[in-house]
């Protein structure tokens, strides 16, 4: 199978390659096409906190795009209440099968790290995050503070 | 990096750039960068889309046909035709083929370069018996798979049997044999119990098998074999042996160890007494433990004192699971028939051969004996032993008596130490696996060979100051066996081979005897002392506890007891009058005891008709020229001679030494371990 050849060496790559905003990479055994990692961002709102993810892989990938959800709840205007994402990198229409876990990886920090509050999924928090930039950044802290995973270490 | 909102052409464009990276470079294979397959040849040229992007030609149709139709990287609609594709000419194809090839080649050379050095090790493998000495009739993979061989000890994974009888040494045609078991317990479990077993009118010799490299592994080829018992990844460094290290025995010593660690584990999870373990084969020789008495007797009396009431035990597995182990053990009775089987066997062979044929003959004869025989008393021995701790009034002179021997043991040198470790193992090691009688059975048909030697010594010895030397045998060899219980335990798995040791040790002590005129008294103590002392030891421990006529007094109404379920006190008993008469003998009886044994083979004979019994002249019988030499050149230095010698008969013999270049990779296994 396809998928199974180039997410091996895509798994491989990537925990060589030690991304400092994407640790903790745990992937099943039995199941190479579903990976868990933790996200580590960097910005102001969500730096004191981790969170996890989730990464679906398609069997046809990498034909088919992979699927990406938040497993930590997260205060931010692109990632709804279930965890959903809208990473254009990995939509249907935009998928390209030449594109490579990690670039998909770095899209999604950049997108956590900052917002695009012209395409949120939470318009709420889009509207605030727009008008009142401080505010945001409190709240998203506190809820980080209360929600979000502790950062590795290292 | 890529913001967010941005498609795709940057992207392509690097994958596109690294993949003409990649060709330009073109040392290793390029891969298709979506099913991550190394491109075939003809598709090194092959670009579908117009922005360079390669995959292989595969990916590209199902991307056409499957999936949406755009190349992935740059998402323009794929054209009929691939943009660029210039297939291979002829020549360049075979020019690449033939770069490849080369490649292949020097990477085959480069591991078989590097694994050269491995085609004269060979690695000990822990699962791996390797078994010399079986009869035709045990030479078949199916029959020692059986539960009454091989297969009591564990899953056998494999039994390969090599029918060459060019090794079997004297003992006539006989075939070897690899086990392999799916645990490495098993197969120590099976190398004590089998080991100096004698079966078929043979000994079985047992260690832990070696295995060479695969001649492919060597070379760094694939192995067409699907079950090819060879290696084919290296080995532990630790069971890595050159040919030149297992001809000095290093082998033998990982075996040792792990025999070793293995005792113990069991010991410790029996929580039996003795924990000394050993290996059982090299040091243990009898003609070791006898030299030292010359000097220092007290250790040494242990030893043979053991041996002796070992050769009596075999009496009782008969009755008990032995049966059930070995069955052919019950046609043991050949022993003293086998080819150069030594004079000193006869002696021993009887003791098997009575229970076996017969329970009931041997009983009679036990039961007939009893008072002045030493086999019924040798049956006191081993309940005693069992059944110690159970009964403290009985048990506590036993005890004493244990403890001597482990004393004597401690204070041995390290060979000594090896032969009581490797009795220690032996009992647990039977007890935990056949029960007491079951597991001990196979060695004590070897003991009893080393019996011979010993008993020889305190026969002559009895006969000289008493006329009735059947009642002075009969007190003697019990005693021995009561004082030495334990130890007999421990001696019954000595690794060597008994008939040879004893033999050689024989011949050794009588032609020390007769040619260097040792002070006449020095032979007869030093032999006495393996008796006396561990008498003496036990008396004085026992003295420290009661007063000696306590002690006595205690002992007669322990005699009192039906000997039937109390077989203790007849034991203890002897002991104790064995103390008294041995010093007897000592003082009055020096030289006499080699010149004897007529004597004493005579009224054996008239003992017990049934059995073949001959001591005569055992040391040029048994021995093979080489041996004879060796011994005799080395006589004053007789532990380490008996040993080499043993390694030099035995090498001849040994395939691996000989032949192991030679050895093609079919089934048969070259025996690369060597026995002492």
């Amino acid at each position: 199978m396809a998928a199974t050849r180039r997410l091996a060496k895509e798994l491989a790559d990537l925990r060589k390659a030690g991304l400092k905003n994407f640790k903790n990479i745990n992937v099943d055994e039995q199941n190479i096409l579903l990976w868990q990692g933790l996200v580590v961002p960097d910005c102001e709102a969500y730096n004191k906190g981790a969170f996890k993810i989730q990464i679906d892989f398609p069997a046809e990938y990498p034909f088919k795009p992979p699927k990406i959800t938040f497993k930590t709840k997260i205060y931010h205007p692109n990632i709804d209440e279930k965890g959903q994402v809208c990473l254009p990198i990995i939509s249907a229409e935009n998928w390209k099968p030449a594109t490579k876990t990690d670039q998909v990886i770095q899209s999604l920090v950049a997108l956590v790290n900052e917002p695009e509050p012209e395409h949120p999924l939470r318009a709420d928090l889009a509207e605030e995050f727009s008008k009142d930039r401080k505010k945001f950044i409190k709240n998203a802290q506190e809820f980080t503070k209360k929600h979000s995973e502790k950062r590795p270490t290292d | 990096m890529f913001a967010i909102g941005l498609y795709g052409n940057q992207v392509g464009k690097n994958f596109s750039n690294k993949s003409l990276a990649k060709m330009s470079g073109c040392d290793e294979q390029i891969e298709c960068p979506l099913c991550m397959e190394p491109l075939e040849i003809d598709d090194i040229n092959f670009f579908p889309c117009t922005c360079g992007y390669q995959i292989c030609r595969f990916c590209w149709h199902r991307i056409r046909t499957d999936e949406n139709g755009l190349c992935p990287a740059c998402r323009k609609a794929y054209p009929e035709d691939p943009a660029k594709f210039n297939p291979l000419t002829e020549d360049e194809l075979q020019r690449i083929k033939k770069e490849r090839r080369q490649k292949d080649l020097q990477r085959k050379q480069k591991a078989a370069e590097n694994r050269k050095h491995l085609a004269n090790v060979r690695v000990v493998q822990r699962n791996l018996v390797f078994v010399v000495g079986l009869s035709t009739r045990l030479a078949d993979t199916e029959v020692l798979k059986k539960h009454e061989y091989f297969g009591k000890f564990g899953k056998i994974h494999k039994v390969v049997i090599n029918q060459s009888t060019s090794y079997a040494g004297a003992q006539g045609p006989s075939a070897s044999a690899y086990v392999t078991y799916n645990k490495t317990e098993d197969a120590l479990k099976a190398i004590t119990a089998v080991n100096n077993v004698h079966i078929d009118g043979r000994t079985l010799k047992a260690s832990l098998g070696t295995t060479k490299y695969c001649s492919h592994f060597l070379r760094g080829t694939q192995c067409p074999k699907n079950d090819c018992m060879y290696l084919h990844e290296l080995g532990e460094e630790a069971a890595s042996f050159t040919k030149e290290e297992m001809q000095v025995g290093k082998h033998q010593e990982y075996e040792q160890k792990l025999v070793e660690q293995f005792m113990n584990s069991q010991n410790t999870a029996q929580s039996q007494p003795q924990n000394k373990i050993s290996s059982r084969k090299k040091t243990v020789s009898p003609v070791q433990v006898i030299q030292p008495s010359g000097s220092p007797p007290h250790d040494e009396s242990h030893s043979p004192p053991i041996q002796l009431s070992t050769g009596q035990t075999q009496l009782i597995p008969p009755n008990t699971a032995n049966r059930e182990a070995w069955p052919s053990l019950q046609s043991s009775g050949n022993i003293g028939s086998t080819g150069s089987s030594k004079s000193n066997q006869t002696s021993t062979s009887p003791v098997d051969r009575s229970p076996e044929k017969n329970k009931t003959e041997a009983k009679t004869t036990s039961t007939k004996s009893k008072p002045t025989e030493p086999f019924a008393d040798s049956r006191p021995a081993l309940t005693l032993i069992s059944s110690a701790e159970s009964i403290p009034v009985t048990s506590s002179p036993p005890r004493l008596s244990m403890k001597n021997p482990e004393m004597l043991l401690s204070s041995l040198g390290n060979k000594r130490k090896n032969l009581g470790l490797n009795d220690g193992d032996n009992l647990s090691l039977f007890s935990s696996i056949n029960g007491f009688h079951g597991a001990r059975n196979p060695k004590p048909h070897v003991q009893p060979v080393v019996e011979v030697a010993t008993t020889e010594i305190p026969d002559s010895l009895p006969v000289n100051t008493t006329t009735d030397w059947q009642a002075a045998f009969g007190f003697g060899q019990t005693q021995n066996n009561s004082s030495t219980n334990n130890k007999d335990w421990l001696d019954d798995d000595l690794g060597f081979d008994p008939l040879e040791e004893s033999s050689r040790g024989l011949a050794d002590l009588l032609e020390k005897e007769s040619s260097s005129k040792v002070p006449p008294s020095l032979t007869p103590f030093s032999r006495m002392p393996t008796f006396m002392h561990p008498h003496h030891r036990s008396h004085n421990s026992l003295g420290h506890n009661l007063p000696p006529d306590v002690l006595s007094s205690r002992m007669m109404g322990l005699m009192n007891s039906p000997l039937h379920t109390n077989h203790y006190p007849e034991s203890m008993f002897t002991d104790l009058l064995h103390n008294k008469e041995q010093t007897q003998y000592n003082t009055n009886q020096q030289q006499n005891d080699v010149f004897n044994v007529k004597d004493w083979q005579d009224g054996l004979r008239a003992l017990l008709p049934n059995i073949n019994i001959s001591f005569g002249s055992p040391h040029n019988d048994t021995r093979t020229n080489s041996h004879h030499n060796m011994t005799q050149k080395n006589n004053t230095n007789w532990s380490s001679t008996t040993h080499r010698t043993d390694q030099s008969s035995w090498m001849p013999y040994d395939p691996a030494i000989l032949t192991s270049g030679n050895i093609s990779d079919g089934m048969y296994h070259p025996p690369s371990t060597e026995y002492s």
